[in-house]
């Protein structure tokens, strides 16, 4: 099932709590790596890092929001090369995040099933 | 007729044609009767008298002999008397009469003048009966007679011999009658008046010819015939100043009214009236029926024009005999006023022309029209009787031209008037038309009302105009519009009309603070009865009624009067248009008012249609508001919605999916997230309903208030945070704080501040709740946020509980600092985002709080080191009430 040497490692970003616990719980059962971050500029931190990650990214966050963690990653390429972000958004927020580059969208809420799908091309 | 003209003092030229004719027919009837000498006396009216006019005498002892075929034998051509033209001016009555010659003395005959003799000397005057004159004329019947009977019969007892120069021995003396055939024409049935007596007389050196006694018959003849020509003359020669005058009246006519200047009309009727008879004083007055008042328009004194007349006129009582005589059916008062004894006349003689009580000549005549005295002409003569009837005529006649001149002139200027009114009526008309038509283009309030007053102002040329609404309460009248140039309200400058925009706010706020009581004063009775004026008393008790504004105002203003002009919409009273005019003091004139009402009462439904466009305009705006605020709101609930919802649907669906592997502690916390999740949502759908209210709508929050302890509000807020947020909440509230206020909205803010403090801070910060007790007076608030009036109901010294949120987070930036309290709006980095579950942003918080009497504010806020949010509530004792039994009411529905 995994085909990649490296697993890559999840990452949620998302100012609610509520959310960021819930995907703890989630991804701690499935038996991924998990890591969070609570809005755009604690991610981006971590997104210079080593590791490649698979990011749950949240559109409507203080400090930075989703849209500006995708403006500021395109002005990068080699971040937004090896990063896969993965919006998450509702259904009346597509219009929105049509403009931005991202890799796929969940829509909340959610099922562990479709967030089991969506990341199954990247990982 | 009378001869009397003839001694009226005359010009040469007037004079040269009687003397030159009276010689010429005086020689002829020497020749015809063979007379050495002869003299004629003619009646002057003046004295009464007969005066000598000419005295002749042949140089030669040689009766004159007929030479110009003029004999008594074809004296039958004097008989055609009717023949005689009388109105040809051009041709003289020596020239018609055949003596084309110029009359110069014939050769042998010369005058006698009065030093040659004491014998019928020139200018020897004769009252009847006197001397062989005086008795012919009493006689009235010729006489022959000798020298020695003359001398008998009026010269008897006589001690000095009569010194003449020669020695006369016949007499004949005929009387001149006045030819009958013109009283007959004229209509008298009088005894024929005595124009004169003619003398011949026969002397030693002559031919010593004696009169014959059939000779008196042709002496009657002859002076018919004389009479006839000295009549005929003098016709002439009043025609010749007929026909002078009637040039002059025509002059005097035609100067009205193209010449305005009276004074140069009247000086054309002091020339004339000095041209018919004696004038040393005139004095021209008028009376004008529009105003009852009496003028002296001009006057002469002594022949001198009298300059700066008083320019101020009388009431006709105060010359009453002025006034009786004018009124009086006779057409003139003549007076002689040297002669009277009593000063009853001083009021005529005596004014702008001096004192005329010296004259010997006074002569009123009133100036009328049909039965209307318009005024008077009074002359004076220091001569005698220098008014006779015919002069009196004439100037009648002039005085006549004259009156309807000046009626004309008064209707011409009439005409001018009503002309110039209908002008500008047209003009006040078209201004009208022009304010209401931009009164009417106007739809905003305040443009409106400005453009109101100033139009206002224009059109009544007023110094000030105030618009006074009527309040919604209906108690006071508030200025919304003030147009004076000149007073201190407007620092002595014009207000521009499109002046910017704080100026024209400072401005409009003083304005506001001109009020006026209206429910139960003066002002509401009034304005019943339509426009009226406010007069200084009524002023001053609406001074004394009303605020400092409205006192400022009435007092200070120098209002006078004040026309108050009710605006009405069809039967409601908008407001009051108030005009005035401080320096003149005047009533407006019927137009004027009428015009003012006209534009009230245009200006009324204006008003009304720009009101209701602004509400329009409000009423749209506040709709693409709501609509906004409906999408916003939309937008942030489903946000919040999605949260709670997101966790049921992840956490149940893990538990379906990871069902055989996990523990029965995990399935209980999975399970516990999912019913906390699901309480979230029934408290997101109940809060979302009543902020759908106060967001949208500004409902007043509806609350269900009861005494609080404030702890207990913490420590439910604290539970219910801690199982979602990473941070340690510290609280240091003490147990005896307690407020009045809806438990459940209080601990909705506590909550809301705690997450947002979460939010904002690291996972490690410290989030901190403490309260403490201060005073009104005492608490650290914002400038913009003290709240006066409670300071002024309760004091500085009011308890209340401060409630304080200390973060560590990054801080607010500035610009954001007061759009985070702001309804709904999220700024990029907002914190208005609702929160979950307890609320819907700070906005509604403030809300909340100072529904229930306090203030919630960012009362700090560093960029790195966190921010401190603050609320305040008024301070209230603990009740007697239990700790168990408040716990129960704060138990979440």
């Amino acid at each position: 099932m995994r085909q990649n040497t490296k697993l890559r490692e999840v990452l949620v970003v998302d100012d609610d709590p509520v959310i960021r616990n819930m995907m703890i719980d989630i991804f701690n059962l499935e038996g991924y790596p998990i890591r969070v971050a609570r809005n755009g500029r604690e991610a981006l931190e971590m997104l210079h890092g080593e590791e490649n990650y698979l990011v749950f990214l949240d559109l409507l966050m203080p400090v930075m929001d989703g849209k500006e963690l995708c403006q500021a990653l395109e002005a990068e390429p080699q971040l937004s090369g090896r990063h896969v972000i993965i919006m998450m958004s509702a259904m009346d927020q597509r219009a929105e995040v049509a403009s931005l580059n991202v890799n796929s969208t969940i829509s909340k809420p959610f099922s562990v099933d479709d967030v089991m799908d969506v990341i199954r091309p990247y990982m | 007729m009378s001869t009397a003209t003839w001694g009226e003092p005359e010009s040469q030229t007037d004079e040269a044609h009687p003397s030159a004719l009276l010689k010429h027919l005086l020689q002829q009837m020497m020749t015809q009767f063979a007379a050495t000498g002869a003299c004629i006396a003619l009646f002057d009216e003046s004295i009464g008298q007969m005066v000598i006019r000419l005295h002749m005498r042949s140089h030669s002892t040689n009766p004159a002999v007929t030479h110009d075929g003029l004999s008594p034998d074809n004296s039958d051509v004097l008989d055609r008397r009717t023949t005689i033209k009388l109105t040809d001016p051009s041709s003289s009555a020596i020239g018609r009469l055949g003596l084309g010659r110029p009359p110069q003395p014939l050769a042998g005959l010369s005058e006698v003048s009065p030093q040659q003799s004491e014998f019928f000397p020139v200018g020897t005057a004769y009252p009847g009966g006197q001397d062989l004159i005086g008795y012919v004329w009493r006689k009235n019947e010729p006489y022959i007679m000798r020298h020695e009977d003359y001398l008998a019969l009026f010269h008897a007892g006589r001690q000095v011999p009569l010194q003449t120069d020669v020695t006369p021995t016949w007499y004949l003396a005929t009387p001149i009658q006045e030819p009958s055939l013109i009283d007959d024409m004229r209509g008298k049935k009088k005894q024929p008046d005595m124009l004169g007596v003619v003398v011949l007389y026969q002397t030693t050196f002559g031919t010593g010819l004696q009169f014959q006694q059939k000779q008196r018959l042709d002496a009657i003849k002859f002076a018919e015939r004389i009479a006839l020509y000295l009549q005929n003359d003098q016709l002439q020669r009043m025609q010749r100043r007929t026909s002078d005058y009637m040039r002059r009246l025509q002059q005097i006519s035609t100067t009205f009214p193209t010449n305005v200047k009276l004074s140069n009309l009247l000086e054309e009727v002091y020339q004339f009236a000095t041209n018919v008879v004696d004038v040393s004083s005139m004095l021209v007055t008028l009376y004008d029926r529009d105003t009852n008042k009496i003028y002296d328009v001009f006057a002469i004194c002594q022949e001198k024009r009298v300059e700066g007349l008083p320019a101020e006129p009388v009431v006709k009582e105060s010359r009453p005999l002025w006034w009786r005589i004018t009124q009086d059916e006779k057409s003139r008062l003549l007076l002689a006023p040297a002669h009277l004894e009593q000063s009853d006349y001083d009021e005529l003689l005596k004014g702008a022309w001096g004192d005329q009580s010296k004259a010997e000549s006074f002569l009123l005549l009133p100036m009328k029209m049909f039965n209307r005295v318009i005024g008077s002409l009074c002359l004076t003569s220091m001569h005698p009787r220098a008014y006779p009837p015919e002069g009196i005529q004439v100037l009648e006649t002039m005085v006549q031209i004259i009156t309807v001149s000046f009626e004309n002139a008064k209707l011409y200027d009439k005409s001018k008037q009503s002309l110039q009114e209908a002008r500008q009526r047209e003009e006040s008309l078209a201004g009208m038309n022009s304010a209401l038509q931009s009164i009417s283009s106007v739809l905003n309030v305040n443009e409106l009302l400005q453009e109101f007053v100033e139009s206002v102002a224009r059109l009544v040329q007023a110094e000030m105009c105030v618009f006074f609404q009527l309040s919604a309460s209906q108690e006071e009248l508030i200025a919304q519009a003030l147009y004076a140039p000149t007073t201190p309200w407007n620092d002595g400058k014009e207000l521009p009309p499109q002046s910017s925009t704080p100026n024209r706010k400072a401005h409009s706020d003083l304005i506001e603070m001109i009020r006026l009581p209206f429910k139960g004063s003066a002002l509401e009775h009034l304005v019943k009865a339509g426009f009226f004026y406010l007069d200084p008393p009524l002023l001053e008790d609406l001074a004394q009624a009303s605020g400092e504004g409205g006192a400022i105002f009435l007092r200070e203003t120098n209002i006078q009067k004040m026309l108050m002009v009710p605006v009405l919409y069809q039967t409601e009273l908008v407001g009051i248009l108030a005009v005035h005019t401080p320096r003149q003091n005047h009533l407006f004139r019927p137009k004027e008012v009428g015009m003012l009402l006209a534009i009230c009462a245009q200006a009324a439904s204006a008003l009304r249609n720009a009101q209701l466009f602004e509400q329009l305009q409000e009423t749209n705006a506040e709709l693409q508001r709501m609509n906004k605020l409906k999408d916003e709101f939309l937008v942030t609930a489903s946000h919040e919605l999605r949260t709670p919802l997101s966790a049921i649907s992840g956490y149940s669906t893990l538990l379906k999916r990871q069902s055989g592997r996990i523990n029965a502690q995990q399935i209980l916390r999975f399970a516990s997230k999912i019913a906390g999740a699901a309480q979230q949502l029934a408290d997101l759908v109940s809060n979302m309903t009543e902020a759908a209210n106060i967001g949208i709508l500004d409902k007043k929050l509806e609350l269900q208030r009861g005494p609080i302890q404030l702890r207990a509000a913490g420590e439910m807020a604290v539970n219910m945070l801690s199982v979602n947020i990473e941070q340690q909440i510290m609280m240091d509230i003490g147990p005896d704080l307690w407020v009045d206020g809806d438990p459940m909205r209080i601990r909705q803010v506590i909550t809301n501040l705690l997450d947002n403090a979460a939010k904002y801070s690291p996972p490690d910060g410290r989030i901190e709740i403490i309260a403490r007790t201060t005073t009104l007076g005492q608490l650290p608030l914002p400038e913009d946020l003290i709240d006066h009036a409670s300071l002024i109901e309760y004091g500085d010294g009011l308890p209340v509980v401060l409630v304080q949120v200390h973060d560590e987070g990054e801080g607010i930036l500035p610009e954001d600092q007061q759009k985070i309290f702001e309804k709904f709006v999220r700024a990029p980095r907002s914190l208005t985002t609702p929160v979950r579950g307890s609320g819907l942003g700070l906005y509604i918080c403030r809300r909340y709080i100072e529904a229930m009497g306090g203030k919630l504010w960012l009362e700090q806020s560093i960029a790195g080191e966190g921010s401190v949010f603050s609320f305040y509530l008024p301070r209230i004792s603990a009740p007697v009430e239990t700790r168990e039994q408040d716990e129960a009411e704060y138990q979440t529905p």
